[in-house]
């Protein structure tokens, strides 16, 4: 109680001093872009030289960050020891892993043949990687997916995801990233992301929306693009890699949203009472036995909710009959 | 953690990547300009001081190492500029500002393990003191601290603003009122040095 208590005063001291302070003060918007086009022109004017130099730099940071792993799995810079945790493993197979599922800055995760592993960052963003994909932690908003491929769930913050190739920025999406030493592919299940392309067109920018597919190579050059489903077969991979739902004091409309989300299909509800209902119904442990199969049905069998599979993408929630 | 980030924007705005340079202007242009409005009053000079600062900086960057953040390093230059400007029109740099002495703010002080020095009054306002800091933080604990303690947001409205969900968005919290405390009592030491 007194701990609380204390809490509280902290957060009320926190108030009184910004109050105090009132809302910090922007700028003149006019004198705003004064100084934004004067400060543009002089990088505008940087020497070409420079720019070279360090982008080279990056990738041969890069490279020795691949070179310099050792080990199988995660490999923490041990010469860091102030290194920060960036993440911690949700779901591995493996058992060496399990003993230490944090992710250091700068940390260098692997899998191995038929191995998945689903890591949450600090930021929320929820990631997980396919066999044989190696993926390096720069910080918990920064990673650089070396090989193989990826699934990154930003609902809960923002990701900026280097390949070789380009460079993936979004905010609240699902998408996929593919890469080797040719090509990087990305796809998009939900929301937008922006694309930078390295090579000879750094800079040249586009953006891919959901049920979008960029194929791009190492020049920059787009290769294909096309239209992928968000319940199309390529995503079932994931699954793989998820970790068990656990349903224990999880309200059906929660569960329902979050399983709607990962299967890429809209979630409606019968009616306003359905969907009042399913916010105050809590699933219980003993259904969660049930959830550990991932069976939609299953969870909801003790329940008065049914979900009618109307078309390919819609749930709609009602009441059993 | 927040310098490593600091280093990779620099790298990004050296790489002449046009996101990275709105990035770059866009988090630090503000600040820079509220750093020099608490030493300067007088708006064209305040202007004029942080272009020159953000175009120095600009055409500097590939000295920043990130020994610092990169906030620090861009007010190392500005007060470099503000010192130019005050010597080129013979003027001495002066505050008619003045710390508050309303109880539950001084209780805040005290809780924060700080103490304000009589001297401390001439050089810098509390007010300017809680902006600094704020200011110093990275960018999303500045703004969801002001989100919800000034504009009364709940954590879901925040974490609606910041894409972010309800959980992250309350260790984001926790981890932002830890960050503001640790750094306000610093600037308030090093105030009370000056």
């Amino acid at each position: 109680m007194k701990r609380n208590s204390t809490s509280q005063d902290r957060e009320q001291q926190i108030a009184d001093l910004l109050n105090a302070a009132g809302p910090r003060l922007e700028p003149d918007a006019e004198m705003r872009e004064r100084v934004y086009s004067a400060t543009l022109e002089a990088w505008n004017d940087l020497p070409e030289e420079q720019v070279k130099r360090s982008f080279t730099g990056q990738y041969w940071a890069m490279a020795a960050t691949v070179l310099l792993v050792g080990t199988l799995f995660i490999a923490g810079p041990q010469y860091l020891n102030e290194s920060e945790p960036v993440g911690r493993v949700l779901f591995t197979q493996s058992e060496q892993h399990l003993q230490n599922p944090t992710i250091l800055e700068g940390g260098v995760l692997r899998t191995g043949p038929g191995e998945f592993v689903t890591i949450q960052l600090n930021t929320g963003v929820v990631l997980s990687m396919a066999p044989n994909s190696e993926m390096a932690f720069h910080n918990d908003s920064l990673v650089t997916l070396n090989s193989g491929k990826a699934y990154v769930d930003a609902e809960d913050g923002q990701l900026r995801l280097l390949t070789a190739h380009l460079q993936v920025v979004d905010i609240g999406t699902i998408y996929e990233v593919r890469t080797d030493d040719t090509e990087t592919e990305v796809a998009m299940r939900e929301g937008r992301v922006e694309l930078a392309f390295a090579g000879n067109k750094l800079g040249l920018k586009t953006s891919a929306g959901t049920g979008e597919f960029i194929k791009a190579s190492s020049t920059g050059d787009i290769r294909d693009t096309g239209v992928v489903e968000t319940t199309d077969p390529r995503w079932a991979w994931r699954r793989a890699a998820r970790a068990p739902v656990l349903l224990d004091d999880l309200s059906v409309d929660d569960y329902l949203t979050w399983m709607a989300r990962d299967n890429g299909v809209e979630l409606q509800y019968a009616s306003s009472t359905v969907k009042q209902q399913a916010g105050l119904r809590r699933l219980s442990a003993a259904e969660d036995a049930n959830a550990d199969t991932f069976g939609l049905h299953a969870a909801l069998e003790t329940t008065r909710f049914q979900i009618n599979e109307q078309e390919e993408f819609l749930w709609v929630l009602d009441f059993k009959e | 953690m927040q310098a490593k980030e600091d280093v990779n924007l620099v790298k990004r705005v050296l790489a002449k990547e046009r996101a990275a340079f709105d990035e770059f202007f866009s988090t630090y242009f503000s600040r820079l300009s509220r750093f020099c409005r608490t030493r300067v009053h007088d708006e064209q000079a305040v202007e004029d001081i942080v272009q020159e600062t953000m175009i120095k900086a600009v055409r500097n960057l590939e000295s920043y190492r990130g020994e610092a953040l990169l906030f620090t390093w861009l007010c190392g230059i500005c007060r470099n500029e503000i010192s130019n400007w005050f010597a080129k029109h013979g003027k001495h740099a002066v505050s008619d500002l003045s710390i508050e002495d309303d109880a539950h703010i001084l209780a805040a002080l005290e809780s924060f393990g700080v103490q304000l020095q009589d001297s401390m009054a001439d050089q810098i306002a509390l007010s300017d003191l809680v902006t600094l800091t704020l200011d110093y933080l990275p960018d999303k604990y500045g703004k969801a601290l002001e989100m919800k303690y000034l504009e009364g947001l709940s954590v879901r409205e925040i974490g609606t603003k910041l894409g972010m969900g309800r959980l992250a968005t309350q260790s984001l919290l926790s981890r932002a009122r830890v960050a503001f405390r640790g750094g306000f009592s610093e600037l308030v030491k090093e105030a009370n040095q000056h």
